[in-house]
């Protein structure tokens, strides 16, 4: 899985199951946690759809606005790991 | 037996002074961290770091009465700060933790709000936030203080006499011990103020209702912040000589299985767990290969601070039956902070009851009318409990009238742990205005004793157990450039998938803007309640001011924009 797709999967995955809206034009630097899209809850499903989707374990101390607060960090984050 | 009587005490300290006069060796809580590290903690130990605590909050020149905010998380510094803050009379409150979800600087200013108003002395916080903090509070009356206990506490276990009857500083079981931060029912965060005989006469009842033995541990996931987590799952099993195991909410977040890890590791026989918590798990506990897991202990799960979903109760049991947990477990209560915590709990040693009644009946009649289970038009009610020892409850209509069983109406209540009015407000007796029962502003019914809970009268929303009131909601989304003051509705709506609610809010636009600009708004108004309030907006719809509900008088209806809300996309989606 390149960059790109990962960043796909994520929109697709927080648009449908978590803002619950697919046409939402969401931006890959928009913040979902501090831009009261993305609750701590939805935070917690979402680190779990990554861990089986994408095979990457966010560890706890980093579900923060640093690492989760955008598709774009996540990303970096997701790739750290993969290379 | 444990006993179970806290008559013979006057304030909070003493039944802690009694255990480490008679073993200071005796366990009082095994902590948790976030890291999973344990921490067996004595109550010798706990005396002497808040005698520490005590100590230094004299030195800072703290008195009896001042208010002391504890914003260190989720450590057992914690634990000691409370306990040395109430050694002195001082009164604590502690701050909601910092979670993922926050960054340093918006919880710093929603604690310098909160110290603010709350006139508070100091605020105690941990080494990572203070300097940040201290700064916050420059040129105002409170000041910081950063949390920790040195390593060497042995020198501090004679600064507080054990003695009984030299706590002198406690003379009345009516001065205050507590501030709980709620959203009440109106209006700004309020502190309910708890007198030390209220939150005494709590935990007595607490614990008859739970038939308390010296077997019990009680395991708790819930934040201090919140009164659940507080007077249920540490403050109760303190006072009872019970080990209370204190564990990390994020942890718990992230990986809901510790709770049961818990449970089977000591033989946990007492936990808490409200409605959207049942679902949480469901979706997150899975077991790979570790069947040992044995739930079998639990005797009593309580489902509290939010509305209970059969649903949620029964998908719960379905899951971990398999793993021992037992269905009389399953249990339930209400209550309020305004009561210290609990008004009703469902006796032990049975499934909290399920009343299906038609929907229809209820919407048309208010009344409860039994009907078939399980069938379209019926709905499941579970029940809330009878009263604790000591309180009574009554439903009553619109004039104060007491209505018969199974009449929908105002839940009333009488109670000796009734709070003692609101921080900070001039409020006259809670009880006075009606006549010895407190008005709680909910809705249910009653049958054989039994209270069912079915809605709130005045419109509060709450999310995962906490309180959130639609009136801050609304003020705040007027002050977004784009929305129109005055013509904006917040309003729960039950998040089947989660079981709890989520917040809607159908705000009415200045002037008509076109879907980039409407985009640009939401985006606003998100950001600036997540700042506010630390809360996520569910859905917000924008729309022309004109199509927003109003009554008669000009005034947003929040009922009447739910409703239009669920004709439209409640009814569309099934």
């Amino acid at each position: 899985m390149n960059e790109q797709e990962i960043k796909e999967k994520l929109k697709n995955y927080i648009c449908s199951e978590i803002i619950k809206n697919e046409d939402y034009p969401l931006r890959n630097d928009e913040p979902l946690l501090t831009g009261g899209l993305i609750d701590s809850f939805s935070l917690v499903h979402l680190a779990v759809f990554i861990e089986k989707e994408i095979g990457v374990k966010i560890p706890d101390t980093e579900l923060s606005i640093e690492t989760m607060d955008t598709i774009d960090t996540m990303t970096e984050r997701i790739m750290r790991e993969l290379k | 037996m444990t006993k179970i009587s806290t008559a013979s005490f006057t304030s909070l300290v003493e039944p802690v002074f009694d255990r480490v006069k008679n073993d200071p060796e005796q366990l009082a809580v095994i902590f948790i961290g976030s890291d999973e590290e344990e921490q067996k903690i004595s109550v010798g130990k706990l005396h002497s770091a808040a005698s520490f605590y005590a100590r230094t909050l004299k030195e800072s020149g703290i008195k009896q009465g001042d208010i002391v905010i504890i914003a260190t998380g989720h450590c057992p510094d914690l634990l000691f700060a409370f306990w040395g803050t109430l050694y002195i009379g001082a009164v604590p409150s502690i701050f909601s933790y910092k979670g993922p979800m926050s960054t340093k600087a918006s919880y710093i200013e929603r604690l310098k709000k909160m110290a603010q108003n709350s006139n508070a002395r100091i605020v105690i916080t941990t080494p990572g936030l203070i300097s940040t903090l201290k700064e916050s509070l420059t040129g105002t009356d409170c000041r910081a203080l950063s949390a920790g206990v040195p390593a060497d506490l042995t020198n501090e276990n004679s600064f507080f006499p054990r003695e009984k009857g030299k706590e002198q500083m406690f003379t009345s079981g009516e001065q205050i011990a507590y501030i709980q931060y709620t959203s009440g029912t109106t209006g700004k965060q309020k502190g309910v103020k708890l007198s030390h005989r209220a939150i005494l006469g709590f935990v007595q009842a607490f614990a008859r209702a739970l038939k308390i033995q010296n077997s019990d541990v009680i395991v708790n996931w819930l934040p201090l912040y919140h009164d659940f987590g507080l007077f249920a799952g540490f403050i109760s099993p303190l006072i009872f000589e019970l080990p209370g195991v204190l564990l990390s909410p994020f942890k718990w977040l992230r990986n809901p299985k510790t709770l049961l890890s818990a449970v089977h590791k000591y033989r946990g026989t007492i936990s808490f767990l409200p409605n959207s918590a049942h679902n949480h798990m469901v979706r997150y506990v899975s077991f790979n290969g570790d069947s040992d897991l044995d739930l079998s202990s639990l005797r009593v799960l309580i489902n509290g601070a939010e509305p209970i979903l059969f649903e949620s109760q029964e998908t719960f049991l379905t899951h971990f039956a398999p793993y021992g947990l037992k269905e009389t477990a399953l249990s339930s209560g209400y209550g309020m902070a305004e009561n210290t915590l609990g008004v009703t709990f469902n006796p032990v040693g049975k499934r909290a009851p399920v009343d299906w009644i038609s929907i229809k009946e209820m919407q048309s009649s208010r009344r409860a009318i039994p009907a078939p289970p399980r069938r379209e038009g019926s709905k499941a009610n579970v029940s809330s409990g009878v009263p604790l020892d000591g309180m009574a409850v009554a439903v009553v209509d619109e004039k104060g009238r007491r209505l018969p069983e199974r009449h929908i109406g105002e839940i009333i209540f009488r109670s000796g742990s009734l709070f003692s009015g609101y921080h900070e407000q001039r409020d006259t007796n809670p009880q006075a205005a009606g006549n010895g029962w407190y008005h709680s502003g909910d809705l249910g019914y009653l049958v054989s004793g039994e209270l069912y809970v079915c809605g709130r009268k005045k419109d509060m929303i709450i999310v995962g157990g906490n309180n959130i009131c639609p009136e801050d909601l609304e003020a705040a989304a007027g002050n977004v450039p784009g929305i129109e003051a005055g013509a904006v509705a917040a309003f729960g709506v039950l998040d089947e998938e989660m079981g709890t609610e989520k917040i809607v809010m159908i705000c009415g636009l200045e002037r008509p803007v076109d879907e980039t600009g409407k985009l640009e708004i939401e985006r606003s108004l998100r950001r600036r309640i997540f700042r506010e309030f630390d809360v996520t907006l569910g859905e917000v719809h924008l729309r022309g001011k004109r199509s927003i509900i109003k009554t008669q008088n000009g005034k947003i209806t929040r009922t009447g924009n739910r409703e239009k809300y669920k004709q439209e996309f409640i009814s569309q989606a099934k």
